[in-house]
């Protein structure tokens, strides 16, 4: 078992080290350059180009600018935004909490509901209910997040007026204590129901189909012909042998959870690490691009790897491969 | 027998409500002429107090006001900081910090007068030092104006509300760009001796104007609350917070259902909807900001003459004016901005469609239509934001034989294909052009750092330079209806429309900066804002 965890964490590594080489010359090779960004395209001013370029070290070659980034980083330094010349780390750390708040939030939401509706279905199989159940799962899923989020904030902000449109708080009011964690409530309800509507249907048919395939399986025959109990083989057997699948989803969604939901965040104005990676990519600000994507794969490598070690856990024949 | 009674009930019941409505409608009609006269009444007596909310569609990265041009900045700076002199609702230049100003007769030095008794936020004492310590920053550290500011030779204090600007040569277009933008005083006390651009003041900035920065929470929102050591007429509102909100529509929404008193963000195609409101007042506003198709001169299918006069006869601008555009702003007839009355040269217009002329134009350049009609193909490279122009002429364009395929490219990708490596045939830009008329030159000039095409014609750069030393307006119109013959013969762009707004105003929102202040405030200020409610 040591071995295996090991192991894991050795091509953990590796695959950060990769992605980290990848995404540092992928970014540079995007069409356009940061300083003429920042220096604007209304009067863009030739010197203040030139001066902007040498003080970020843009006019050496990607390599030695490789170099340079890997010496602050082992330091410590993840640098600082070209844009707004606030250090990457501190950039970063303001949005991690409303990030993990939404998308845990509605992660955790959407898998217990979908699995739930998908065990529901996967029971009553080929009747009405399972034929509409699954028809509206296509329906949801070939339904964009970020106009699903529009037709929300239409019907509950603008028509109703029960729910606010956008942001985390209340701009108006500055509320304390509870008050302001009612208000954060209630200004996440939308993004979150939205996001939950959009992944449901993910949980619903892979709960669905797998208690389906293991129902047909022989040992579940061979349960019935002794006579046990319908529910008893479900719950104690089929659901058990089931949920493998379920579980490698949520960890795949709980890996991306620290990069946020930009078409959502936007809609919705909220303040998570998807817009600020959209707006970093927009103003092509490398060190602040370089930092969320070194973070994101260190997050997703890490889950990667607690993900195999709980399925090892579970199913014994995992570690002995 | 039955139905037939209660289809009379029916109607009785419908003519009672109508009859009730039309009553009530009376009623209301004279509750709200009885509260426009107290309106009136108490228009003199604003009301203080409030928050006022208004939205901006990304975080401002930088409060540095002079260094970088940052639009999502500017709106909050232009509330925390004073300039020299300012651009008003209706693009004129009224004071700000300077109370008077004069050019000498020869046009080479431009004396500012000061505001006395300004603090700064942090409560130091401004002086005419940190007016002179601005501007030479500005050129030295290469800020986003210092193109502008070139011919300013140096800046003298010969007392603490005093200001002289030398200048290398007579630049009357100079007071334009110092009201323009990146020119606001900044605090001597506090950058002198630092890096400007690291300056941690550029998150938590100090200025001298109406409202005081509180914080910036990224992502979510930006405070500012009133400045009551104000110099100049004290702000009314206790504070303003602008929520950043980075869907047009969802600004839009919340604008609409009251969370928001405010918002720039109003979709194109709603911009026609509050025409017949009672709940808001629409102010159309036009800038000096001409939107057309720009050719690169230098290679290509656009480089021959008769084929960019083609364009001129093949664009049909009433179809882009009432489709594309929705009616917003004015078609162009001319080769300068109708804000320019006084210089518009009327024998020289855009010439109206002809799709026969515009073949002509095309054989005699040399094509022959292939079995499709068309003459060439070619891609019009564009950033976001033109999309319904782009298709309105890209049909037009079929009219007369060029196939166009549209290219849209995000910001950074557009300029480096475009904007700095010229690597293109045909594009669309538009932009500020004032608020000055010699604005004009940094698309035409030889030289000018928006003339992305190439156009390099001597006799205009010549006339350029002679219309920035004359100062009076009789003086200079014959220099820039030249100018105007000159574009309309090498045809280096083709004018399309003259960009305009429909701005909502809340009838509850008084003093706004487009309405009611527009002759005190600039365009974001909102120093005169009171809410009645």
């Amino acid at each position: 078992m040591k071995k295996y965890i090991w192991k894991k964490i050795f091509t953990g590594i590796l695959t950060i080290i990769f992605s980290f080489c990848f995404t540092f010359f992928l970014i540079r090779c995007a069409p356009g350059n940061p300083i003429k960004i920042l220096a604007g395209t209304d009067n863009p001013n030739p010197e203040l180009i030139e001066h902007l370029t040498i003080k970020y070290g843009l006019d050496k070659p990607v390599s030695v600018q490789f170099i340079n980034y890997l010496k602050n980083i082992l330091k410590g330094d993840f640098g600082y935004s070209y844009i707004s010349n606030e250090s990457v780390t501190k950039l970063i750390k303001e949005r991690i909490f409303p990030t993990i708040l939404l998308t845990l939030t509605s992660s955790i939401l959407s898998l217990v509901l979908g699995t739930f509706f998908g065990v529901y279905a996967a029971r009553k199989v080929g009747t009405c209910m399972d034929k509409f159940m699954c028809g509206l799962s296509y329906i949801i899923d070939a339904t964009p997040g970020f106009w699903l989020g529009m037709i929300l904030i239409l019907i509950f902000s603008s028509t109703f007026n029960i729910l606010p449109t956008s942001g985390m708080y209340d701009i108006r009011e500055d509320y304390k204590g509870a008050y302001h964690v009612l208000d954060v409530i209630k200004h996440m309800i939308l993004p979150c129901i939205t996001l939950c509507i959009i992944q449901i249907p993910l949980y619903f048919r892979i709960a669905r189909s797998s208690v389906l395939h293991i129902i047909s399986e022989d040992f579940v025959l061979t349960f019935r012909a002794t006579g046990m109990k319908e529910d008893r083989i479900f719950n104690k057997y089929v659901l058990r042998n089931a949920i493998i699948p379920t579980i490698t989803m949520f960890s795949l969604s709980l890996a991306f959870t620290i990069s946020g939901v930009a078409l959502i965040e936007i809609v919705f104005a909220w303040p998570g690490m998807g817009r600020l990676i959209m707006d970093a990519i927009k103003n092509r600000d490398y060190p602040l691009l370089t930092g969320i994507y070194l973070m994101i794969s260190i997050s997703i490598c890490i889950v990667m790897i607690i993900t195999d070690i709980v399925y090892a856990l579970i199913d014994p024949r995992i570690r002995y491969e | 027998m039955k139905k037939q009674l209660s289809l009379f009930l029916v109607l009785v019941l419908c003519l009672g409500l109508m009859v009730g409505c039309t009553n009530g409608g009376k009623e209301v009609d004279k509750v709200e002429e009885t509260s426009k006269v107290n309106n009136e009444e108490n228009a003199n007596k604003p009301k203080a107090g409030g928050t006022f909310a208004t939205s901006i569609s990304k975080d401002p990265q930088t409060y540095n006001p002079c260094a970088q041009a940052d639009d999502a900045a500017y709106k909050v700076i232009q509330n925390v900081f004073n300039k020299l002199v300012k651009i008003n609702g209706d693009d004129k230049i009224v004071p700000d910090i300077a109370k008077k100003w004069k050019y000498s007769d020869d046009g080479k030095t431009l004396t500012f007068h000061l505001q006395e008794n300004v603090k700064w936020h942090d409560g130091e004492d401004f002086s005419s030092q940190d007016v002179k310590w601005t501007f030479d920053t500005i050129l030295k550290e290469k800020g986003f104006a210092s193109a502008s500011l070139s011919d300013i030779e140096e800046i003298t204090c010969p007392d603490e509300n005093t200001v002289i600007f030398k200048l290398k040569s007579p630049n009357a277009g100079l007071l334009g760009h110092i009201a323009w933008f990146g020119t606001y005083i900044m605090p001597k006390h506090i950058y002198e001796g630092t890096d400007w651009l690291e300056n941690p003041a550029n998150q938590n900035p100090i200025g001298t104007g109406p409202f005081k920065f509180v914080e910036h929470k990224k992502g979510e929102s930006i405070v500012i609350e009133k400045n009551d050591n104000y110099w100049g007429d004290k702000p009314y509102l206790d504070k303003v917070v602008y929520s950043i909100i980075p869907d047009e529509n969802t600004a839009f929404q919340a604008f609409l259902n009251g969370e928001l008193d405010d918002t720039g963000s109003i979709p194109p195609s709603e911009a026609n909807r509050f025409d017949n409101d009672p709940d808001y007042v629409v102010r159309e506003k036009l800038w000096p900001n001409k939107l057309y198709i720009n050719f690169n001169l230098r290679k290509g299918n656009f480089a021959d003459k008769k084929v960019r006069e083609a364009v001129a006869y093949g664009i049909d601008r009433d179809e882009i004016f009432t489709k594309a555009l929705k009616g917003i702003g004015e078609k162009s007839e001319y080769f300068i901005s109708p804000i320019y009355d006084w210089a518009i040269n009327k024998d020289v217009k855009l010439p109206k469609r002809d799709v026969e002329k515009a073949k002509k134009l095309l054989e005699e350049a040399g094509y022959t239509a292939d079995e499709n009609g068309m003459y060439f193909s070619t891609t019009m490279d564009l950033f976001p934001g033109f999309d319904d122009v782009a298709e309105v002429i890209k049909a037009n364009f079929k009219d007369i034989g060029i196939d166009m395929d549209i290219n849209v490219m995000d910001d950074p990708a557009y300029d480096e294909k475009v904007w700095f490596g010229h690597n293109y045939e045909i594009t669309m830009i538009g932009g500020y052009q004032g608020p000055d008329i010699s604005a004009v030159a940094s698309r035409i000039a030889s030289d000018g750092p928006m003339n992305i095409g190439g156009y390099n014609n001597p006799k205009v750069d010549e006339l350029l330079k002679d219309g920035l030393a004359l100062t009076t307006e009789e003086e200079r119109a014959p220099i820039y209806k030249e100018i105007q013959e000159i574009l309309s013969e090498d045809l280096p762009m083709v004018y399309y429309a003259e960009k305009g707004a429909k701005i909502p105003v809340k009838v509850h929102v008084k003093g706004h900066p487009a309405t009611d202040a527009k002759e005190k405030a600039s365009e974001g200020e909102f120093t005169y804002i009171w809410l009645d409610k």
